[in-house]
């Protein structure tokens, strides 16, 4: 497989349940070591569309192509991408070390002190290496979310999805974890797409977004952030990423 | 549940949640429920036992006797063999609830409340059910 082939593609994606449609005609691509962010307000579908990204649902209707991988929906085994959860998702009665072992143990036939070996450098990578034995319910948000994002490497994949990873979390923090998702990206060349709506992170770590709208029902805007925002010309986008009321232009206000 | 995330981990990972969640919580209910029913039986038994000779002129003798003459091992057996298939009932429908609870704090209390309510309901059809069965068997 040619390395310059896209990672993703989506092609003419319509999404919904039952006669309800809430997004179609999604197409895009994010290209091999690149970050992707989708965006949009709360309610447009952002965390929606990452579960048909990563095969939890069967769309309606277009094609996800995931190379190595073809339709996540359909694919069978263990999936060579790693996933983030917006909590964390850790198993609440495993430690973060046992958390991280579980993928490991159950796919590979990596076991004992090189298993342990494994995990704690994942722990040493994201900064968690003294809190191997504590359980999720022992650390704070920030920590859990990195954990997860350890939990997600552990089978060396080139591919990682973030649900809103900067959420909920103090602003040094959200630093923190955004500085360690460029990390991921830039130094390992690792190909993420990460759903937020955090402005900062957005700026801090996309190299590309697509921007949703749920009155649209779609893709309204695509590009790079900083473009987006001093560009664009679409009211809906140029609010967002200006952080305007719609009715702020006809007030006078910001 | 769904609404923390952590089944949708589980498929992340290809793990099938059925496997790691729903059968390891059933068979643990179909290895402890007839365990937990034989406990209670011994306890009922032998609380009955206190009660009648502390508040009762009842020797114990006489409360052993008249009990063993009230209630057979054929009772107990009865009492028993239903037991693994209501642990499977309430498993397979408290489970089935939980992988279903979507949208929050709120969908859990009520996933939560339809749970018992099937489960109590699934206990009644299926106790009368054995009684049924057994009693055309004569035991």
């Amino acid at each position: 497989m040619p390395t310059s082939s896209p990672h993703i593609v989506v092609e003419d994606l319509r999404i919904g349940w039952g006669t309800r449609i809430l997004m179609e005609h999604v197409s895009f691509a994010v290209e091999r070591g690149t970050t992707l962010a989708i965006l949009g307000g709360s309610g447009s579908g952002k965390s929606t569309l990452l579960r048909y990204l990563i095969g939890l649902e069967r769309p309606m209707a277009g094609r996800i192509d995931i190379d190595g991988v073809g339709e996540p929906h359909a694919y069978e085994g263990v999936p060579p991408y790693g996933v983030l959860f917006q909590s964390g998702a850790l198993f609440s009665s495993l430690t973060l070390a046992e958390n991280l072992a579980l993928p490991l143990t159950t796919w590979t036939n990596v076991r004992g002190p090189l298993a342990r070996e494994l995990v704690q450098a994942k722990l040493d990578l994201v900064g968690l290496g003294a809190f191997a034995e504590h359980l999720p319910g022992e650390i704070s948000g920030g920590m859990k979310k990195r954990a997860g994002i350890a939990r997600a490497m552990m089978l060396e994949p080139d591919l990682l999805f973030f649900d809103e990873p900067s959420a909920g979390l103090d602003p040094i923090s959200a630093v923190e974890l955004d500085q360690l998702i460029n990390t991921l990206s830039r130094d390992l060349g690792i190909t993420i797409v990460i759903v937020t709506h955090e402005l900062p992170s957005i700026f801090l770590v996309a190299d590309d977004c697509i921007v949703l709208d749920k009155e649209a029902k779609g893709i309204v805007a695509r590009g790079d952030p900083r473009r987006l925002r001093d560009e664009s010309e679409i009211p809906f986008v140029h609010n967002f990423f200006t952080r305007s009321s719609p009715g702020a232009a006809a007030t006078g206000g910001r | 549940m769904r609404v923390s995330e952590v089944i949708y981990a589980l498929h992340s990972m290809g793990f099938d949640p059925v496997r790691w969640l729903v059968i390891p919580r059933c068979l643990a209910l179909v290895i402890t429920v007839p365990i937990l029913t034989w406990i209670g039986d011994v306890l009922a038994l032998g609380g009955g036992f206190l009660a009648t000779t502390i508040a009762s002129d009842l020797t114990p003798r006489a409360y052993i006797l008249g009990t063993s003459a009230a209630i057979s091992g054929a009772d107990l057996f009865s009492g028993l063999l239903k037991t693994p298939f209501l642990a499977l009932a309430v498993g397979l429908i408290a489970c089935g609830q939980g992988l279903a609870a979507r949208g929050g704090a709120t969908a859990v209390g009520a996933r939560t409340t339809s749970a018992v309510v099937l489960a109590i309901f699934s206990v009644i059809v299926i106790s009368a059910l054995f009684t049924l069965f057994l009693t055309l068997l004569g035991v």
